[in-house]
């Protein structure tokens, strides 16, 4: 280890030739000494030995050839509140330690100023490192600080020190430490560099993994869904498909469709068109149900495969990148509402047999008893007395026979509709005729209580409805015949009228009733949705409904009243079965009523299209005006 | 020759019931009739050459939808006058009903009173 040179950045002596002479010689040879120090550090500093060692044999090749004491590498940690010593020679075991830097006020200053820092005699110095002073681990006299500068950040700073004498730095020393520490420092900036290469590789390295992980987790799913799926692009050929959806196609599961058309990978026609479809209106789900070779039932549905834009694209639209196709095999479905529908015929059959037995033999009892027996029995007060009870509770017998059929024929009817296993026969139908063939229905009945029906209808009519007649019909006379049992006095009046629904909600009567009625025509606006409908209102003079009534009205078994004393004849199915069917028509009801005063249901159809303003309906007409669901 | 009616039913309590409904035809002259499954009603058609049958439509053996197909398929008994009886009230057995060619179509249970009156018309015998 060299002494350290007591001329070493020391001023010249006084000029004599002999000393300017050896003043010359000994520049030139400290030139080379200094030369032969930054090349072995450079060669150190470029090698590929990892940064700690670099670190490491930077310090010691400079504590060597300076001769000082002691020399260390401190790096300013990502906090900026603490320094690392990452290299020191000779080691005095301070290797990783960990210090504070409002604990080292020269560090602290010379990573601030970002130029040499030094402090000649530390015994005197104003900012005495106060770890200097507890430590005597880090007892320094003299002190050189260069900071290590990376791209303009401070990152650290190279610590060269003299223990126990106090000792000067010359320009010189300072500037080989200045090109040593921004040397090391971009050493260091590569090893964190490298360092972060390596994350990043690592965290990409973990990302593929889990890509591949979720990857196949999904392709787990898709192969063991039951439901089979093929997605195809916007020209019909198959992207992906899964093992259950080539099961269905009867194709070996193994077997990749990829780019075969939809149309030719599959048994049955009807999925490509649904496809088709869906394409053009993305965002809505197309199904249609399929029938395969083998019997099955398959339930399939179509959507727009649409891919969100990209995050940085500037035009934010998304794509349509073909379709998406959910075959479910719904055979087992497709068995069971069988079974209910042959259960509901069964049960008809079952019931109505025995039942045509009792009602059958109870009338012709009554007709043997009344043609036979009855002659007979004027003789004897008693007996004749008998003849009557018999006949009496005979009619009993029959009325209730007759309750239990029209329940059963209720249930039915109303089990029916629920399963979509009513026949709807829509026609354009004209609510006048539904009125009068309702009103005939009930003429007798309302002729036993002697109450008056009239009808109030526009002069030039009604505009027809699409619906099927005999179920409005059914309608109107249960609205009627319910107004008529509740009813003691009084009259029952029936109206009808065209209404205008604006977009706004208010309703006007294209048609006043003809005979004006002195409420006003109170319905909830937001019920009917804009557009023409016809309303019709059945109105009685009779009890009247409780408020806290109306809202059930239209439930099953609901009627109104202390149904164990004053429970009228019916079945309580009777509204419920109105507004199934008036629903069905795309239609509302409803009820105003006032305990004592009467009530008042009305329904409203929306008003059939012209032919000529729908060209092609088929089926049932959307009505104009109306939310589509 | 005196008329015949042919009641066809399963079930022999709606058998009873229908010979005693239209036990006023027998007292006028006409012939009752009776069978409980579709094959022997069928053997009693060929048989008797009934004018008016009142047919159940659910039997075991042959239907009563299918009775009536071949009463009417057959020139020699297409007239005969076939009053459907029938449990199931629902609309497809109607429309059923009047494609096979039955002349009248009646649910149970039934208005002794309407049946009454079609047998009349159908035979044009007054009661």
């Amino acid at each position: 280890m060299k002494q350290p040179s007591p001329d070493t950045g020391q001023p010249p002596p006084p000029s004599t030739r002999e000393n300017g002479n050896r003043a010359n010689a000994m520049a030139l040879e400290q030139q080379a000494h200094n030369l032969m120090l930054i090349n072995r550090i450079s060669t150190t500093l470029t090698s590929s030995l990892d940064a700690h060692e670099i670190l490491h044999l930077t310090v010691q090749h400079l504590v060597e050839f300076s001769g000082i004491d002691y020399g260390s590498m401190l790096i300013l940690e990502q906090d900026g509140q603490h320094v690392r010593i990452v290299a020191e020679h000779p080691t005095r075991q301070l290797g990783d330690l960990r210090l504070a830097l409002p604990h080292l006020p020269s560090v602290q200053r010379a990573l601030e100023l970002g130029i040499p820092y030094t402090v000649e005699d530390a015994t005197n110095h104003p900012l005495l490192d106060p770890v200097q002073k507890e430590s005597p681990l880090l007892k320094f006299r003299s002190l050189l600080l260069v900071p290590l500068a990376a791209r303009r950040e401070m990152i650290g700073i190279l610590l060269l020190a003299s223990l126990d004498q106090p000792r000067a730095f010359s320009d010189e020393e300072m500037d080989i430490c200045q090109m040593v520490a921004s040397q090391a420092a971009v050493a260091v900036a590569n090893a964190r560099l490298l360092q972060d290469i390596q994350q990043q590789r690592h965290a990409l390295t973990r990302k593929s993994q889990e890509l591949t992980e979720t990857s196949s987790k999904l392709d787990a799913i898709l192969n063991n869904i039951a439901d089979g799926l093929v997605v195809t692009d916007p020209t019909g050929r198959i992207i992906l498909s899964n093992p259950a959806f080539r099961e269905m196609a009867g194709l070996p599961p193994a077997r990749s469709l990829h780019g075969r058309l939809l149309a030719e990978s599959f048994p049955v026609a009807g999925l490509q068109p649904l496809a088709a479809q869906a394409l053009k209106v993305p965002g809505q789900v197309f199904t249609d149900n399929l029938a395969l070779p083998d019997g099955r039932v398959l339930k399939t549905s179509a959507t727009a495969l649409r891919i969100p834009p990209p995050i940085l694209e500037t035009e934010r639209r998304e794509k349509i990148a073909g379709v998406v196709n959910i075959l479910r095999d719904i055979t087992h479905e497709v068995e069971v509402d069988r079974m209910k529908t042959d259960f509901i015929s069964a049960v008809s059959h079952e019931l109505r047999s025995p039942l045509t037995a009792i009602m059958g033999f109870a009338d012709l009892i009554q007709r043997d008893f009344r043609r036979w027996i009855v002659p007979h029995a004027t003789s004897d007060e008693k007996t004749s007395q008998i003849a009557d009870r018999i006949l009496d509770n005979l009619a009993i017998i029959e009325t209730q026979s007759q309750h239990l059929t029209q329940l059963i024929n209720d249930v039915l009817d109303i089990a029916k509709i629920e399963a979509g296993r009513v026949e709807w026969l829509m026609d354009d139908t004209d609510l006048a005729e539904v009125i009068q063939s309702a009103v005939i229905a009930t003429t007798a009945l309302a002729k036993e209580k002697d109450l008056p029906i009239r009808v109030y209808l526009p002069a030039d009519g009604l505009p027809p409805v699409w619906g099927h007649l005999d179920r409005l019909v059914q309608v109107m006379t249960n609205l009627l015949s319910n107004a008529i049992k509740f009813t003691e006095q009084g009259q029952i009046q029936i109206s009808g009228c065209r209404l205008q629904v604006s977009r706004d909600g208010t309703i006007q009567p294209e048609t006043l009733r003809a005979e004006p009625q002195n409420k006003a025509l109170n319905l909830e606006p937001e019920t009917l949705s804009p557009g023409e409908w016809v309303m019709v209102s059945v109105a009685d003079t009779g009890i009247g409904i409780p408020a806290e009534e109306i809202p059930r009205i239209f439930e099953k078994f609901t009627q109104v009243g202390d149904t164990l004393t004053e429970k009228p004849e019916g079945t309580g199915l009777g509204l419920s079965i109105c507004k199934e069917i008036i629903e069905h028509h795309r239609g509302r009801i409803w009820v105003e009523s006032e305990p004592g005063k009467g009530s008042t249901f009305s329904f409203a159809l929306p008003a059939a299209l012209s032919q000529a303003e729908a060209p092609g309906r088929a089926g049932f007409a959307e009505p104009r005006g109306l939310n589509q669901t | 020759m005196s008329k015949k009616i042919l009641i066809v039913d399963d079930e022999v309590y709606i058998r009873v019931l229908l010979e005693q409904t239209l036990e006023d035809f027998e007292e006028a002259g006409v012939e009752l009739l009776s069978a409980g499954n579709g094959l022997e009603a069928w053997d009693v058609i060929q048989a008797e050459r009934p004018d008016l049958i009142i047919l159940d439509v659910m039997m075991p053996g042959l239907s009563g939808h299918e009775i009536c197909q071949r009463i009417k398929n057959d020139p020699d008994l297409s007239n005969t006058h076939v009053i459907m009886l029938t449990a199931k009230g629902q609309e497809t057995d109607r429309l059923r009903s009047i494609e096979t060619g039955a002349n009248e179509y009646i649910t149970k249970p039934f208005d002794p009173d309407y049946l009454i009156e079609c047998t009349a018309a159908a035979l044009d015998i007054k009661v």
